[in-house]
């Protein structure tokens, strides 16, 4: 891995290039969440619980920003218009990216698939050599700790749900977790972050580490 | 499976490293994991410390029998 990098200019032209991917990526994921956390922020079954979502929507809004600005600023990205996901503008519940998750478990858990995702990406990225993406990251990181524990504590109110509601609820994590690594995994791109020195060998498997800590978590709080 | 019972749980914190802490607020919630989410996230208005939530019901108060 090399030594800390300042600036973007002072990456390779592949080096930007997959940064710039994995950023478009994160950054996607996270207006998503935003998107998603907002929409539920008057649905919620408490009132401290509506709060927790419209503040955690406000962070992934602004992580969203913050690799947004990453991206124009040092590796000369057009801006990814946030309002394409979250404006009415824009709406279309046809199409699944604009579509609000029908139900509180079925929110939960798609945004703690997807989040669980995004973060660990955000993890592994901590130690990247280019300064101003670590730094970011680990802010970043943190912040993600409460979205994760309130995504994984709140899973434990679904165990008493009626019928078979809570019994596809580990079915659903599988699937939207494999939809978000398809859509904005970004395992590739650390790879190649990775065979280019701006990671260390180790950062894929952090990754894969932090998802199956998450999926622990989540299968133990289904119960 | 047990089901799980909303219950209030009281939010203690510091402004300082050397202040006492004191309590902010309440948050009702499931567990109490999730209600130290929720004191974060609901009493963030101020830089607050060494964030504790308690369970209500966990502070003793002696019944009028034993006082």
């Amino acid at each position: 891995m090399s030594a800390a990098l300042a600036f973007a200019d002072d990456l390779s032209v592949p080096a930007q290039e997959s940064l710039r991917d994995l950023l478009v990526d994160l950054t996607r994921a996270k207006q998503q969440l935003a998107f998603q956390y907002a929409s539920w922020c008057i649905r919620a079954p408490s009132v401290e619980a509506n709060i927790a979502l419209a503040g955690m929507s406000q962070e992934e809004l602004g992580h969203a920003g913050v690799l947004d600005g990453l991206l124009g600023d040092e590796l000369k990205h057009p801006v990814l218009g946030k309002d394409e996901l979250v404006s009415w503008e824009h709406w279309s519940a046809s199409d699944d990216d604009h579509a609000m998750l029908g139900t509180w478990p079925g929110m939960i858990v798609s945004c703690l698939a997807l989040d669980a995702s995004a973060a660990a990406s955000i993890e592994a990225l901590k130690a990247c050599s280019y300064a101003r993406i670590a730094q970011r990251a680990l802010k970043m990181a943190q912040e993600e700790q409460f979205h994760l524990l309130f995504g994984t504590e709140t899973v434990k109110t679904f165990r008493d749900l009626p019928g078979d509601a809570s019994k596809g609820l580990a079915g659903l994590y599988a699937r939207s977790l494999a939809d978000a690594e398809t859509r904005f995994g970004a395992s590739k791109a650390l790879a190649r972050l990775v065979e280019l020195g701006l990671l260390a060998p180790g950062a894929v498997d952090t990754r894969a580490k932090f998802l199956q800590g998450v999926a622990q978590r989540f299968h133990a709080a289904c119960g | 499976m047990t089901a799980l019972q909303k219950k209030v749980f009281w939010v203690f914190a510091r402004r300082a490293p050397t202040d006492p802490i004191e309590q902010v607020g309440s948050v009702t919630a499931p567990t109490e994991a999730i209600a130290w989410v929720y004191a974060h996230i609901n009493y963030r208005e101020r830089a607050w410390r060494d964030m504790r939530v308690v369970a209500r019901e966990a502070f003793y108060e002696p019944s009028t029998e034993t006082q």
